[in-house]
This record gives structure tokens, C-alpha cells and sequence, in this order.
């Protein structure tokens, strides 16, 4: 049987994840559920809809394809109880409703992300997997590991670490490089927050150090959660008690979910703040004094 | 990279806030001349007025000026060149009806005066327009002198054509004030107006100017050996000529031209000298007469002689120039041609003998770039929709790329020369940068971090110019030494009569006129309409749509290139220049000017736009009618004429559901391919007057503006008014999706024979996608990768949507920021606000 992927997002000429220039894959779905997440579309495992006011002109043919009855108390109550069947997105002529989650087969996604192939060998770039979380559709993630593998092209997974140990030694043979999106490293306000244990995401993280593999440790700085000097502090420690000191990338918190809040009719958390330079430049002084 | 010097800092300012004027020195003098001179050959008319002008023109020097010469008695301002008359009707409008609200031209009553009192009336049927409209009246291109029904018709076709375009458009091509009241004398101009469109656009589809210019000036010659070597050359030519062929009166007369526009010009060089020491002599301050003592020390060897120093060898350049301006006047669009490579022997001798420190030699460079950029056109608010007035005459400078021999020819001074760019944040026309695959890692990787600092820059790939250069007849080694003119046309360096600019064809109007049965868009007075390539309601394949509008490409071309003939002829006829002549390979040796044929290559450019509306459209109909068969060719048709209205779903679902052109995509790449081929295999059957082949040339400046506006909606969802695609961009209608390699990779693709003139791929890119060390190497090598697989040319705009937004709203905090529109480049706040949208309409990537 082949196994489909779920897909949310591919985004072409990206520089942010991974060196030279690559095309990202968001894999849908995620077993964390973490608050201030930007991709908010990326968390649930199942499709949704997307609707863009701006870009709808009026023309009723999402209703009239619509399975349910019509109209809704609300303007958002369509989407309690939406099955995401895509039928109104397939109608639209504006693409203001988009269907959110395709399952791809591997052959489909390498036929849309090969497209690129000069530009990733031309400059040291290739294919990112992001998410979601990627390695929470691991026979997906590998299959077409392997066959981009077979075409030369360099990939990179984006990862959060939480996954069960027995991926570890596909992960490294298949990918060339992992950025791994350390959040804390302390248990207690790990599970406070988002309701799970770290401790699986930190085993991985000192397994993937010891391993001949690349990595980047990427730390996003979400206010109130990792961004003041205690937290950093002991990120750093933690990390310098591994078996090797890894490259460190602060991200900065940023506001781009705060656009897509009005696209899928939920509240974003983390709407209010709004990215911090100093912090950014104070997180890395803290890892700079203790050898980075 | 250090602070900008402050000398530098206060010219840049100076320039960029000088008022814009207009000065009619020049057309006074030339009008004199040619007063008097009636009857005789018109070369040494052309010389006689340039020697008149250079002698009496006003001269001045400016404070924190060490590189002397002005090209008009006033600070910034164009010498008009009355005698090609297409910016006389400009002058008018802009007289009697429009008036420029932002940044408005000034001119003195005196000037006003002498305008319309002398210069006018004299050249009121004599000018290159009157000739070249005379040319098409005999060649039957158009007709603006109808019979009385004739006359009837043509107001009708007027109002019809009013109507065409709309309310809204009307307003913008025709200027706001266009509801003044109107009083005796604006009826009588707006009568002689009224033909005006027919004198540019022999039909709605094609543009055929009064320019031929748009050349790469011996500016080197002139740094290599002076121009007394060159005056030598022409005298020794002249006496064989008489004693060997004493029948060869023109070119006689074409030889003592350019021996008296050389004299003319180095005389005007003394003039400057003998100001200087005048000056000299008066001044107080010690620092300030070593300056005027300096540049009188220069203007006295210089342009006769070879430089003896960098500084002079940019003197000497500057004045070739600005002479070259003067004899041509506006719209001349003269390039420099390689500066890298001809200042650098100076540059390496005076470090090496130290006496000349890179700081120095950056300010002097970044004064000469200054000087470059420090011209205006008179355009009226009409054109302000489209075009920039200040630097608009683009003097591109090319560095980079290979030696005549094929080894790399980047130098230090090439380095310098991105450093200086950069330092001063832009402030420049056109700066080209040719790469090659063995180019340098540090000269490319240099190149993409000027973004960083200023845009204004435009990459191209060497192995793809020269093979298409190869193809247009040039030798090896001058195809190797090729420069870049004007916006992105290719040519070789100072021996190329190229013509590519001013003879443009409208795309999504030629597929409108196929759609009408050449109906639409409707002409005016005395232009042509479309050919009638049959009935829509019988295309019953694809194929027959096709073949139709192919049969209407041919008829419009046809058409394009008779008129140019007409043009060209009427150039050769009047308005000859010896001095651009002299300076051009091969011209003293055959004894011809560059308007009879006398340059050593001569080829014409068919100038192509709208390629992705016009691809995006066949697409469109191919997918919609012909493959999903969703509705009928005639309905669709029916849907454009209406402008869509009431059908935007299905507008919507082209935009979104239609292959597209621009995207890596084999459906809409296979489309643009096989229109490249047809354009190329009509334009390369034609011969223009001089013998030199057609090629052509893909670049919009900023007229697919104003084409929008006149122009019914078309297939590909595109509305009536909205501008249509710019250079071979893709269209602004498609998302970003594709990423900037989708445009790249579908660009590749194109033979550098087809597209051998030049073509024009703007990309847009948010400074984030700059933001890193490793993100430039990205940079770098993307532009490496896209060349490595064919691609031609690249002008990458680097700002934020926010920052343009905000340099809209707040012009005077943006003065300096530059924008590549297609092909030129542009001071953004500078710009009419429909071109504005346009740039901010297009995709940005990397945020």
C-alpha cells in the first residue's frame, strides 16, 4: 500500500530554512500543542478550510456546494462541524476558500518539489520539511526521503523532537540536516504549558548530538515562556552538558499567525506581542559568555 | 565601507533637490544655424549648430565641482532638441494646458518668449516628425489629411475611441486638466494636436518614435587616444577622398562635419579652462583656486589629447558625453560603455604611482555617477503616469564580464566602481554588471550585497549575450566587448549603430485586433486599424486561433517596419550626426554617418511587450475553450469587451485555473517559446534602410502602463486600464507561488538568438531575503544558477512593499530611493503613481 502525506503548505525559494534555496514542505499535524505555534493550520492532523474574506467576491457557489444546510447562525459557525470534504474550495472561483491538508503520494510531491532541482544543486540548497511536526507522518517523511535521496537533493527536517526513539537512526540516515526547535528544558514548565513531557524531545536531542549527523539547535524566543535570562540560562547549561556544543539559532518571535487567525476563525494566543530585537540580542549575549 | 565623503554628500543633495528646468539655449542656437543654412548638407548644418552652440552657450562651474562642464546654462536641465520636434507638442501641452503639479518645470518669460516666437514658427513643418509623418503619408501608413467625409469619420473614430478606453483612462493619458475651459488658442493647439497619436502609433498595436539614438558613444576612444588623434584620422580620410574620389561630395561634407564637431567640442573644453583660471584668479580661498586651477589644467588637455591621469581620463569622458548631448539632444540615450575597463590602465598607473588614493578615486567616480544621472526630460503630467523625468536619460555604465580575447576582465576598479554605487545609496542611472561562469566568486558576491545599500542594478550573463550578439554578425571579440545602452539593450561597444529603441510592439493588442477581426482596440485619427484575420465565430481548434493571430503578428510587423523605414529615411535625410559619427567604429573609414549606414555593425531592434498577458491570455483560451470547452471562443470575447463585468467568478477562475506563463511551468513555457519564434521569424525576415538586420528586444520602460490604459480587458483576466505585463516578467496577476525561481527557470529557457537585442526580468525581493551572510551566497548563486541554464538578464528590485508604500506617502524622506521599472531605472518618488502601483503590485519574495 502507499502511504499519502498530508501536506498544508509548499513555499518555493525559501532561504530561512536550511542553507542556499529551498522549497518547504509543511506536513500537517502535530502531537504538541503549543500556544504561540504561527502555523496554526499545522496543528490538527485533520484538513480545514481556509477563508479569505478579502479575496471572496460574493459569489454563493461555496453554499450552493456546501453538503450542509446553510445558513449558520454566525458567520464562523459553518465551521463547527465542518467535515473540511473541500467541496466548496473545489467551487471557488477566487481561491478565498482553500482546502487546507491535501494528501499527497510520494511520486505527486517529488513531481511538484523536483521542479527546483537546478536551483538547490546550483546553490547548495534543497528540500526542507517542515510542519506540524514532519516525523509525526514518518513512513510519508521517509519514503519520499528516499527517493529525493535517489535524485541527489539535499534535505533538512524541522523538528520539535517529539517523537519516539526508534525513528532516530532513519532520521540520520536520510536527512542531512536537522533543525531542532529546542522550546525548554525545563520539565515542569514544558508540561505546565504544553501539557506534555520533555523528556523523550531531550533524550533525542543528546541522542541527535552524539550522532554523525548536522544540527542546528533553534531556539524561538516566545515572550514570557524562554525569553528572560533564567530560562536561557539553563538551556544553555543543559546543552553545554551534551557531548558536543551545537550551533545555536535564535528565532525571533514574530506575528505572522496573527493574519491567519481570520482565515481559520481561531484566536491566536500570542496576538498582543510583537517581536523584540533586544531580546534577541541579549539571548545571544548569554550564549556568547558561555561558549558559543 | 565608510561614510559617504561630505563633498559628495552636498552634490548628491544639490542634484537631488534642484529645481527642474527647462533651457533654450541650445534650440535658439540650432535654430539660428539652420536658419541660415538652408540648402546645405545637412551633416554640416548639424556640425555648424553644434559649433555655434558650443561657442555660445553660457557656461558655468558649480561650488565642490573638480569634474567640470555643463550641458545647459542652468543647473539641470535637457538641451532641447527642437529640430527632431517630438517634445515640441510636449512643451506646448505643457504651456497652454497641463501643468505638472509635482516638482513643475520653470522657465523664464524670456525663454517663453524666444519659444513661440522664433523657434516655433521656423520649425513648423520641418522638423524629423513632419518628415517622418510625410514618409508614412507617401508610404500610405497613415493618413491625417482626409477628405471632408474623412474628416467626419476620424471624429467619429475619436469618440469611439474615447469611449473605448474610458472615463477614468482618458483622464490619465490625456492629463487632468483636459476639462480646462477652452479658449481660442487651446482649440487651435488641440487641432494641431489632434493627429498627434497617428504620428506615434501607426496603429493602436505599434509604436514607431522619433528616436534612433539609444548607442554606446566612443567614450573610450576618447580616454585612449583624445580627440585631436581622431580630427587627425578624419583630415587624413578627407584628403585621400579628394584626391581619390572627387565625386564623394557627401562624404566630403561628412568629414569636415566631424572635423568641425571635434574642434567644437574640444574648443568648448578650453572654454572651461579659461573660466577656471578666470576664476581662479579671483578667488580668496587657497583650497578653492588649487580646485579651479585643477580643472583648468584638465579642461586644457582634455578631450584633445589622452588623459594623463584618472582624474582626467573621467573629464575627458564627461565631456564626450555632454557634447554628445548637445549635439543630439533629449531622449539621446547615449551609454559609456565599459568605464571598468578603459579608465583602469589610468587608475592602476596613478595607485601605483601614488598618486591617487582609492578614497579619492571613489569620490571622483561617485561625482562622475552624479553626473551621469543629472539630466531631465520635459515630460508633462501625461507622462508622469509612466515615466521618471529626473536621470530618465539613461547613461548606463557596464563593468564586468570577459576581455575581447574571453579572459575574465573584472579589475579592482570594477570593484570600486559597486563600492561607490552602494556608498552613495543609489543616485545612479543604470549600473550593468556582466557575469560570466568563470567571473570572479568575490566580484558576483559583491555585486548581489550592493543590494543591500541600493538598487539600481542590472545582472547579465554574458554567455547568452554574446552567443545572440554572435548571431546578429558580430565578431567574436566585439561580441566579448559588448555593452549594455539605455534600459537592457545589447550592443557592441562603440560600433554598433543598434536603433533598438522607439519602434515597440503591443502584444495584448495584436491578440485584441485578431479577436475583432482588427476592430478593437478602435483607431484614431489617421491611424491604421487592425488587419482582419478572420472570423473568431469560425475558430473552431485552437490551431485556427493561432494561425489567425499570427497572421495579425505579421500584418503589425509589417507595418512596424515600414515605418520605421519611413523614420529612418527621414534621419538620413535631416538629421545626421557627425559628431556621434565620428566617434563610432568604421564611420570615418567609410566615410558615412551613422544614419547612411556608415557604422560597422547596424541592426534594429523590434521592441516586444506584454508577453505574459498576451501568453497568460492564449492559455487562457486554449484551457477554457478549447480544452474544457466551458464556453465558446465568442462568448469570451463578449465577456472581455464587457470588462468582465458581471462574470467576475469566471475571471477569478482564469486567473486561478489557467496555465500560466512565468511559473517553470511546461504548458505556458512551450507557449512563450513558440511566440518568441514567431515574432523572431517575421522581425528577422526584414532589412532595415541601411541593409543591418531586425532583431528583437523584450523591455516595456514604463509604457505597458500606459498600453493598459488603452486597452479593453483581455483573456487572461487582466481589466480594462490595468497595466499589462512589463518586459518578459511574469504577470503581476499570478501569486507567488512559483517562488522567483518559477520566472527564472521559464526565462531560461529562451534561444539567445530570438531574444538577442536584450530582454527585461524585473523580481522583486523583500531585504530580508538579503539578510544573512549565507542568504547573499544564496543570492549570488541563484543568479549564477539562473545564468548557468540560459537565463539573460536579471534586475532585482530589493525594498519592502511597506517602504514604497511609505515612500508614497512621504516623497521627501525617499528622495534617493531607486527602483528598476523595466529596464530603466527611476527615482521611485519621481514617478507618476500609476507606475507606482505597478511596482508595488508585483510579487514579493522572501519575507
Amino acid at each position: 500500500m502507499i502511504v499519502t502525506g498530508r501536506v498544508f503548505d509548499i513555499s518555493r525559494g525559501c532561504v530561512d530554512d536550511g542553507p542556499g534555496l529551498r522549497t518547504v514542505v509543511f506536513l500537517k499535524g502535530c502531537h504538541l500543542d503549543c500556544p504561540w505555534c504561527h502555523n496554526i493550520e499545522g496543528k490538527s492532523f485533520r484538513p480545514a478550510i481556509a477563508y479569505d474574506i478579502n479575496r471572496c467576491i460574493g459569489c454563493r457557489r461555496c453554499l450552493e456546494a456546501c453538503p450542509r444546510e446553510w445558513p449558520f447562525s454566525s458567520p464562523n459557525a459553518w465551521r463547527d462541524g465542518c467535515l473540511a470534504c473541500g467541496r466548496c474550495a473545489e467551487v471557488c472561483p477566487s481561491q478565498a476558500r482553500r482546502l487546507v491538508g491535501c494528501d499527497y503520494q510520494p511520486e505527486q510531491l517529488m513531481a511538484v518539489v523536483i521542479n527546483d532541482l537546478d536551483f538547490f544543486k546550483g546553490t547548495g540548497g534543497g528540500i526542507t520539511f517542515s510542519g506540524g511536526e514532519p516525523l509525526a507522518q514518518p513512513e510519508f517523511l521517509f519514503d519520499i526521503a528516499r527517493a529525493l535521496k535517489e535524485r541527489g537533493v539535499h534535505l533538512a527536517v524541522e523538528t520539535s523532537g517529539f517523537w519516539p526513539d526508534k525513528l532516530r537512526e532513519k532520521l540520520v540516515e536520510w536527512f542531512d540536516l536537522i533543525l531542532f526547535d529546542l522550546k525548554h528544558v525545563e520539565s515542569e514548565k514544558f508540561r505546565r504549558v504544553i501539557g506534555h513531557d520533555n523528556e523523550i524531545i531531550l533524550d533525542n536531542l543528546k541522542w541527535l548530538m552524539a550522532a554523525d549527523v548536522a544540527l542546528e539547535v533553534r531556539i524561538t524566543l516566545i515572550p514570557g515562556f524562554n525569553d528572560n535570562n533564567s530560562d536561557l540560562t539553563a538551556i544553555a547549561n543543559w546543552l553545554t552538558g551534551c557531548d558536543r556544543l551545537p550551533p545555536v539559532r535564535f528565532l525571533p518571535f514574530h506575528r505572522l499567525a496573527v493574519a491567519k487567525q481570520a482565515l481559520f476563525g481561531k484566536a491566536y494566543p500570542y496576538a498582543e506581542y510583537d517581536l523584540s530585537e533586544k531580546k534577541l540580542l541579549e539571548a545571544r549575549e548569554i550564549f556568547k559568555n558561555k561558549g558559543w | 565601507m565608510g561614510d559617504l565623503d561630505p563633498r559628495i554628500a552636498r552634490l548628491k543633495d544639490q542634484l537631488l533637490t534642484a529645481p527642474y528646468e527647462i533651457c533654450m539655449a541650445r534650440a535658439f542656437y540650432f535654430t539660428r544655424v539652420y536658419r541660415e543654412t538652408e540648402g546645405m548638407d545637412p551633416c554640416l548644418r548639424n556640425a555648424l549648430a553644434l559649433e555655434c552652440t558650443l561657442e555660445k552657450q553660457k557656461i558655468q562651474i558649480y561650488p565642490d565641482e573638480y569634474i567640470a562642464g555643463s550641458k545647459t546654462e542652468r543647473f539641470l536641465a535637457g538641451p532641447l532638441s527642437v529640430e527632431r520636434g517630438d517634445f515640441l507638442r510636449t512643451l506646448q501641452l505643457e504651456m497652454e494646458i497641463l501643468h505638472r503639479k509635482h516638482r513643475p518645470f520653470s522657465i523664464s518669460e524670456e525663454d517663453k518668449k524666444i519659444f513661440w516666437d522664433e523657434i516655433l514658427p521656423y520649425w513648423d513643418g520641418k522638423t524629423l516628425r513632419d518628415c517622418k509623418a510625410r514618409e508614412w503619408e507617401k508610404d500610405g501608413i497613415i493618413n491625417t489629411r482626409p477628405s471632408l467625409l474623412g474628416k467626419l469619420m476620424s471624429w467619429i473614430k475619436a469618440v469611439r475611441f474615447a469611449r473605448y478606453i474610458g472615463r477614468q483612462s482618458l483622464r490619465k493619458i490625456s492629463g487632468a486638466n483636459v476639462y480646462a475651459r477652452l479658449t481660442r488658442r487651446r482649440i487651435r493647439l488641440l487641432r494641431a494636436l489632434q493627429y498627434e497619436l497617428a504620428r506615434n502609433n501607426p496603429t493602436p498595436a505599434t509604436f514607431c518614435f522619433d528616436v534612433q539614438g539609444h548607442l554606446s558613444l566612443g567614450v573610450d576612444k576618447v580616454v585612449a587616444r583624445g580627440m585631436g588623434a581622431i580630427i587627425k584620422e578624419a583630415e587624413e580620410r578627407l584628403g585621400q577622398i579628394e584626391r581619390e574620389e572627387p565625386d564623394n561630395e557627401s562624404g566630403r561634407n561628412f568629414l569636415k562635419a566631424v572635423i568641425i564637431s571635434l574642434k567644437a567640442a574640444i574648443h568648448y573644453a578650453e572654454r572651461f579652462a579659461a573660466l577656471a583660471e578666470e576664476m581662479a584668479a579671483g578667488a580668496k580661498d587657497e583650497k578653492e583656486k588649487d580646485r579651479l586651477q585643477l580643472i583648468a589644467t584638465h579642461c586644457r588637455n582634455v578631450p584633445r589629447n589622452a588623459p594623463r591621469s584618472f582624474h582626467e581620463a573621467l573629464q575627458a569622458a564627461w565631456f564626450t558625453l555632454l557634447v554628445g548631448e548637445i549635439q543630439y539632444g533629449t531622449h539621446e540615450v547615449f551609454a559609456v560603455g565599459r568605464a571598468d575597463q578603459y579608465l583602469y590602465p589610468y587608475f592602476r598607473k596613478d595607485i601605483e604611482e601614488g598618486r591617487l588614493t582609492k578614497k579619492e578615486a571613489m569620490a571622483l567616480l561617485q561625482e562622475f555617477y552624479l553626473k551621469l544621472s543629472a539630466n531631465i526630460e520635459p515630460i508633462p503630467e501625461v507622462g508622469m503616469e509612466t515615466n521618471a523625468t529626473l536621470g530618465n536619460n539613461q547613461h548606463c555604465v557596464t563593468i564586468g564580464g570577459q576581455t575581447p580575447d574571453g579572459k575574465d576582465a573584472a579589475n579592482e576598479l570594477s570593484m570600486l566602481m559597486l563600492e561607490a554605487h552602494a556608498q552613495m545609496g543609489g543616485a545612479i542611472n543604470q549600473l550593468s554588471v556582466r557575469i560570466h561562469d568563470d567571473s570572479p566568486e568575490e566580484f558576483v558576491r559583491r555585486t548581489a550585497e550592493v543590494f543591500r545599500y541600493a538598487n539600481g542594478i542590472a545582472i547579465y550573463n554574458d554567455e547568452a549575450i554574446v552567443k545572440g550578439l554572435d548571431a546578429d554578425g558580430l565578431s567574436q571579440e566585439d561580441a566579448r566587448d559588448y555593452c549594455i545602452v539605455g534600459c537592457i539593450e545589447t550592443s557592441g561597444q562603440s560600433d554598433t549603430h543598434g536603433c533598438p529603441g522607439g519602434h515597440e510592439l503591443v502584444l495584448p493588442a495584436v491578440l485584441l485586433m485578431t479577436l475583432t477581426r482588427g476592430k478593437m482596440p478602435p483607431p484614431s485619427l489617421g491611424q491604421q486599424g487592425g488587419y482582419d484575420s478572420g472570423d473568431p465565430q469560425k475558430f473552431t481548434t485552437f490551431d485556427q486561433l493561432k494561425s489567425a493571430f499570427r497572421k495579425q503578428l505579421t500584418h503589425q510587423i509589417k507595418v512596424l517596419i515600414e515605418a520605421t523605414a519611413g523614420k529612418d529615411r527621414a534621419y538620413r535625410e535631416i538629421l545626421p550626426a557627425p559628431y556621434v559619427s565620428a566617434l563610432m567604429d568604421d564611420c570615418i573609414k567609410n566615410a558615412a554617418d551613422i544614419t547612411a549606414g556608415g557604422a560597422r555593425y547596424d541592426l534594429t531592434s523590434v521592441d516586444v511587450r506584454g508577453l505574459a498577458t498576451l501568453v497568460d491570455s492564449l492559455l487562457a483560451m486554449k484551457s477554457f475553450v478549447y480544452d474544457r470547452k466551458e464556453l465558446m471562443l465568442r462568448e469570451l470575447i463578449g465577456i472581455c469587451s464587457d470588462n468582465f463585468e458581471g462574470n467576475e467568478a469566471l475571471r477569478q477562475r482564469i486567473i486561478h485555473g489557467a496555465p500560466k506563463y512565468g511559473v517553470g511551468d511546461t504548458e505556458g513555457d512551450e507557449m512563450a517559446l513558440r511566440v518568441l519564434s514567431w515574432i523572431y521569424e517575421e522581425a528577422s525576415k526584414y532589412r532595415n534602410i541601411r541593409g543591418g538586420h531586425f532583431r528583437v528586444c523584450y523591455y516595456s520602460y514604463g509604457n505597458h502602463v500606459i498600453d493598459g490604459f488603452m486597452l479593453g480587458a483581455s483573456p487572461d483576466g487582466r481589466r480594462q486600464g490595468e497595466p499589462i505585463s512589463n518586459g518578459v516578467s511574469p504577470s503581476n496577476l499570478i501569486g507567488a507561488g512559483a517562488g522567483p525561481t518559477g520566472a527564472m527557470k521559464t526565462i531560461a529557457r529562451f534561444p539567445p538568438h530570438q531574444v538577442s537585442s536584450g530582454i527585461a526580468l524585473n523580481i522583486r525581493f523583500h531585504p530580508d531575503f538579503l539578510g544573512s551572510e549565507e542568504k547573499l551566497d544564496t543570492f549570488a548563486s541563484m543568479i549564477r544558477t539562473y545564468f548557468r541554464l540560459g537565463g539573460m538578464h536579471l534586475q532585482p528590485n530589493v525594498v519592502s512593499t511597506e517602504v514604497l508604500r511609505d515612500a508614497q506617502s512621504h516623497p521627501d524622506k525617499y528622495r534617493d530611493l531607486i527602483v528598476k521599472v523595466s529596464g530603466y531605472s527611476a527615482y521611485f518618488t519621481d514617478l507618476g503613481k500609476s507606475i507606482q502601483q505597478d511596482i508595488i503590485a508585483r510579487v514579493e519574495f522572501g519575507r
